[in-house]
């Protein structure tokens, strides 16, 4: 059974994979990463998690890319070092921005790159960390989609009403129906959010 | 671990050149201590690996070429082709040149096919090493023919002492039975029929590198001799030697070496990459765990697989001791017979 990523195993995990990346002459990439794995390299929550969500790719320019596929040396290299240190095969991938459908191609909150936090994992791998302020858009979207896990990292987020209306404005341009607004309102009355409710 | 991986790759190839020795001395290569083994030697494989771990021995690279140029017409080809292809055999560019070298001579034409294989090197570079892994100059001037195709080393000059195979020795049952049905499919056929109880044209073609329509036309003409048995087995045909006749051949054993050659031409790799400098664990037990990846479906394909005793990944020391330790009992598969 593959291990949870902890941060110890996540953060030994990123610089494996760089030195692979570094003995195979791949690279250099750099990856934004969000959910979990996110969540747990930023200490916003305190938790395990089964993998790492890349939700866009930056070029040298830090301009940000579609994630959609996911260099094949790249995957090549995590696969490689899956089995030693006890992952899943798939433990790094673009699983949130994957197809139309995805943050990605769906389009990412106003700001969101200017808000990214930066860490190299050596001369070949870059993590862009994704925000807490983003990572609130993207939990309130996939608790009102998904529910489960979500809506507790949600909780832990401790959101603003501020930082909630937006994430919820956020979410409704990706979901326009109504029957998703009248889901999210529910939630937020769930969570304690009244106030914002009413506004959207 | 930095020890144990050097001792490895010293282990590693003194076996292999040693088996070398031994499946090119019951060829009839003098300078080797003639084993009884009973495992069927199969000259194309055989000069494979030596075109990729031979180099590592001058002496037996030059035995290997005196040998073919005695038993050149015994030599199949299409065959060789149709193995460095399908195996991806490492030293392709190496066998290019001996193609070359070989279709010098009016007798050596057919040899200039294997011209068409990968292209040579893009900067020449020493053909041979030491033991140790240094490249061997050339002492005096380098022999044209490899230098044209992007091996430097001194000019060819044979001892021209390799002997005509001793078709009594099990072991040279295949080639044995080349020189007697001619250099074509029913050589392997035979071979592979009198070495299993009974066998299919798919099974038949797999393990011995020919197309399976060949195997399956050679085998429906055969069968019009009287010679082979017919079991139907759902809807494919089985085969098998009929009768008394082919009693005395059946001592041999057949081993179906290509993939278990490009196994250790992996396994060389590994070995190779592991020496130098500091040598980080995580990493070289990713290596481990790719290079048993990639050997396993090769191991499957010989009919070997049970003898990789393959540990469960890891990132510590006992995961890369265990997995040296699996490596070794592949070799010893290759010290066994």
């Amino acid at each position: 059974m593959a291990k949870d990523l902890d941060k110890s195993l996540l953060y030994k995990a990123l610089k494996l994979l760089d030195a692979r990346m570094g003995q195979k002459g791949i690279g250099p990439y750099s990856i934004v990463v969000c959910g979990g794995s996110g969540l747990i390299a930023m200490d916003l929550v305190a938790r395990t998690t089964k993998d790492v969500d890349v939700v866009a790719l930056m070029d040298a320019d830090e301009l940000l890319g579609d994630p959609d596929p996911l260099p094949d040396d790249l995957l090549g290299s995590a696969r490689e070092i899956a089995p030693v240190l006890g992952l899943m095969d798939d433990w790094l991938n673009n699983g949130p921005s994957r197809g139309e459908g995805g943050l990605y191609r769906a389009g990412l909150p106003d700001g969101f790159s200017s808000r990214l936090k930066k860490e190299a994992f050596g001369a070949n791998l870059t993590v862009y960390w994704v925000s807490r302020r983003d990572q609130i858009h993207f939990k309130l979207y996939a608790a009102a989609d998904r529910g489960g896990y979500h809506v507790s990292d949600l909780k832990e987020l401790d959101p603003s009403d501020e930082e909630m209306e937006q994430a919820a404005r956020w979410a409704m341009s990706h979901d326009v129906s109504e029957g998703f607004r009248q889901i999210l309102v529910s939630m937020l009355n769930q969570l304690g959010y009244e106030k914002v409710a009413e506004r959207i | 671990m930095k020890k144990l991986l050097k001792e490895f790759k010293r282990h590693l190839l003194d076996t292999v050149l040693d088996f070398l020795w031994a499946q090119w001395s019951a060829l009839g290569v003098p300078g080797h201590a003639r084993s009884e083994q009973t495992r069927i030697v199969d000259p194309e494989a055989l000069i494979l690996l030596t075109c990729s771990l031979g180099r590592n021995d001058a002496r037996l690279f030059d035995e290997m070429l005196d040998w073919i140029s005695l038993h050149e017409r015994l030599v199949q080809i299409q065959r060789l082709k149709n193995m460095a292809r399908d195996e991806e055999f490492a030293g392709l560019p190496v066998l290019r040149a001996v193609g070359a070298w070989m279709g010098h001579n009016k007798a050596g034409v057919k040899w200039r096919r294997l011209m068409e294989l990968d292209a040579a090197p893009a900067e020449a570079e020493a053909l041979f090493c030491s033991r140790d892994g240094k490249p061997l100059p050339v002492v005096k001037k380098p022999d044209p023919g490899f230098e044209r195709h992007g091996f430097l080393r001194d000019k060819v000059s044979l001892r021209r002492h390799a002997q005509i195979f001793d078709p009594e020795l099990p072991s040279n049952l295949l080639i044995r039975l080349r020189a007697f049905f001619g250099v074509n499919s029913r050589a392997e056929v035979m071979t592979y029929l009198l070495t299993h109880e009974r066998a299919g044209a798919a099974e038949i073609a797999q393990a011995t590198y020919y197309y399976k329509r060949t195997v399956y036309n050679a085998l429906s003409e055969m069968r019009l001799s009287g010679l082979l048995q017919l079991w139907e087995w759902g809807t494919e045909n089985l085969y098998s030697p009929k009768g008394d006749l082919w009693q005395g051949f059946k001592a041999s054993e057949w081993i179906t070496w290509a993939p278990l050659f490009r196994a250790l031409e992996y396994i060389w790799k590994f070995a190779e990459s592991m020496q130098g400098g500091d040598i980080d664990e995580q990493l070289a037990a990713t290596d481990l765990n790719v290079l048993i990846r990639d050997i396993s479906p090769l191991l499957q394909k010989a009919n070997l697989l049970g003898h990789l005793q393959i540990p469960t990944p890891g990132a510590d020391k006992g995961y890369i001791d265990r997995g040296i330790g699996a490596l070794k009992g592949i070799l010893d598969l290759l010290v066994e017979g």
